[in-house]
């Protein structure tokens, strides 16, 4: 079990971290430690990149000291911080505050649902130990050119070779090499401990952000999509991916991390780093991230104070530098953009031919997704949210626009993409839709949980720094929500 | 209890959420064997007759190279073999030969070349002889 132990290294280490900003709650705590595990194997992963890329090799020992050494730095240095002081306010109360007789039932039809989702995923890896297809010819064939490869330049192999993506950024290979490094050997064991932890971490992340009965079932409902809970053991990247975004909308625009005082900079910089993190684990991470920061400006524009812009910035940018110096210096031009001239996009895109053909497989994948136990949940929940971002507004809309705006650029891919188009969407846009889906159940009960608080909860949420919604953001709606980095202060 | 929509709703979605789960564990555990797996067993049979890093040949099947089977036994040897790159091609000191990727009869192909281990199943690695 030393993979078991390489993840928790760094997870412990940036625990540290998470705790010293603040965050006192039970609901704080587990939503931290989920955050740690996404964050700690993406930090272990950029680590273990740069080790290899100076010639130290995974099988060496040299590189389990050292990576150990660092982490024990950094979990060090998380002891000496101080910790930011708890808010003299009265503490932020969710609406599981509320509870009723029969509340306990919830909790324990989630518990049920989490424990036999478990087993699915723990017998999905038994079954494909190797991981789905993509698995084996993309993520973890990168891992074993990482660490078999890692003696001298033979690791660089795997950019030659242009059906395993060579363009995919190296999150997961790394962490999987990482993992392969402490456990001394190659074991189907540490990329499936690494693929159940991002699951894992991205129900945890969204049912404790959530909060209360809401979280219960928005967690049912994440995992009763078969198609997302088949993705968790595939040791694909999509659901990290999905991890990821769940991450930065929950620090962003959840209520879970919100810390008082001079610590308020750290949801900034955690959202930063988790949106980065996106970029460096798969290519449509990196529209993700040109949103957030998007976003960010906006926001600094409206309330115009920048310094939580900057500190997102400062959250992203290193991770950012690794991901683009992969880009620039390692790995070969994408498939998707290779070869291509601005002449020829334009020309697809003005095919009304490749828009039917896109949309109408598109509109197909997604109704039969998770079938045969569900009928079109994908498109249902998005309507639910679309139309509260409609009612609604407030941090919901914003929340809906960007994952919108992330669905637009998926179809604008699929209709320039040089490869055959059928082929291309029915290859992919079911794990896409698993990239969006737990983002998509946290906007929505985000959406719900605020429509439900009674006038006196919501007195007790609302701080008196807190204002009830955001000029220019305003909801339409009765309420609105009052979350994490997107509150104004208005003082 | 009140019976609220928000209530019925709640309730649909938990007892779906636990068919659906049920039903996606009964599907993982009736799952087959991994062909990947099997595939490794026959291409590290041939590993240890390989330098550690550098190029190897792959002959294409003579017909329906492109089949999804076939794209699968080619990618596994791939992924059995890095850091080594398998390339689809027989100019190379190492060839790997499907039992079913050679011609009838005596194969041009392969010319040059001559087979110095063989797998469980028939997969088996060429190597140049000296001019």
């Amino acid at each position: 079990m030393r993979e078991l132990l390489a993840l928790l290294i760094p997870v412990c280490a940036i625990g540290v971290f998470l705790y010293r900003s603040g965050w006192t709650s039970a609901r704080a705590a587990i939503a931290s430690l989920a955050l740690a595990l996404c964050l700690g194997i993406g930090f272990s992963s950029i680590v273990s990149t740069g080790l290899i890329v100076i010639g130290i090799a995974p099988t060496s020992s040299a590189f389990v000291l050292a990576d150990v050494a660092l982490w024990v730095i950094v979990g060090a240095l998380g002891l000496f911080t101080r910790r930011v002081a708890e808010s003299p306010e009265p503490k932020a109360q969710g609406p599981e505050s509320r509870v009723e007789s029969r509340e306990w039932l919830l909790p324990a039809a989630f518990g049920v649902v989490a424990i036999v989702a478990l087993v699915a995923t723990i017998a999905a890896a038994q079954a494909t130990p190797h991981g789905d297809w993509d698995a084996w010819a993309i993520w973890n064939l990168h891992a074993r050119f990482l660490f078999r490869g890692g003696e001298g330049d033979a690791w660089r192999g795997f950019f030659s070779i242009a059906w395993s993506q060579p363009d995919y950024p190296l999150l997961l290979p790394a962490s999987v090499a990482r993992v392969w490094a402490y456990a001394g050997h190659e074991s189907t064991l540490g990329p499936i401990l690494i693929a159940v932890g991002f699951g894992i971490a991205c129900v945890t992340l969204a049912v404790t952000t959530i909060g209360g009965r809401h979280g219960w079932i928005a967690g049912a409902l994440m995992l009763g999509a078969t198609t997302f809970l088949a993705q968790v053991p595939s040791q694909c990247a999509d659901v990290p991916l999905a991890c990821f975004i769940v991450a930065t909308l929950a620090v962003t625009f959840g209520d879970v991390f919100r810390v008082p005082g001079p610590g308020g900079r750290s949801p900034a910089v955690i959202a930063g780093a988790a949106s980065a993190m996106a970029a460096w684990t798969k290519n449509e991470g990196v529209i993700f991230v040109l949103l957030m920061f998007l976003i960010a400006v906006i926001v600094a524009v409206r309330r115009r104070d920048g310094r939580q812009l900057l500190w997102s910035i400062a959250g992203a940018t290193p991770i950012l530098i690794v991901a683009v110096g992969f880009k620039l210096a390692l790995a070969p031009s994408s498939g998707l953009v290779e070869g291509q001239s601005l002449a020829v996009i334009l020309t697809r895109l003005m095919d009304p031919d490749r828009h039917m053909t896109v949309l109408g497989l598109m509109a197909q994948h997604a109704m039969s997704w998770s079938a045969p136990f569900a009928f079109a949940v994908f498109p249902i929940v998005s309507l639910v949210a679309a139309w509260m971002a409609v009612r609604m507004g407030g941090v919901v809309r914003v929340m809906a626009t960007v994952l919108g705006l992330m669905l637009a650029s998926y179809y604008v891919v699929y209709v320039t993409t040089p490869f055959d188009i059928t082929w291309h969407v029915s290859t992919s846009i079911d794990r896409l839709l698993v990239q969006l889906w737990p983002a998509l159940v946290l906007t929505v009960f985000l959406g719900l949980r605020s429509s439900d608080f009674s006038p006196q909860s919501q007195s007790s949420v609302l701080s008196p720094r807190s204002p009830v919604s955001s000029p220019g953001l305003q909801s339409r709606g009765p309420r609105t929500m009052n979350q994490g980095l997107w509150t104004e202060d208005r003082d | 209890m009140r019976f609220s929509l928000a209530r019925i709703v709640a309730v649909i979605v938990v007892v779906w959420a636990l068919v659906s789960v049920i039903a996606a564990s009964r599907t993982a555990i009736m799952r087959g064997t991994d062909p990947v797996a099997a595939f490794e067993t026959e291409f590290r049979a041939l590993s240890r007759a390989l330098p550690p890093s550098g190029p190897v040949g792959f002959l294409r099947y003579e017909a329906d190279d492109d089949r999804a089977d076939r794209v699968m036994t080619y990618y596994v040897a791939q992924y059995t073999l890095a850091p080594r790159v398998v390339e689809k091609r027989t100019d190379l000191e190492f060839v790997i030969v499907a039992p079913d990727a050679m011609r009838p009869g005596v194969d041009d192909r392969l010319a040059g070349l001559m087979p110095i281990a063989t797998s469980k199943e028939g997969y088996s690695l060429y190597q140049r002889r000296a001019p």
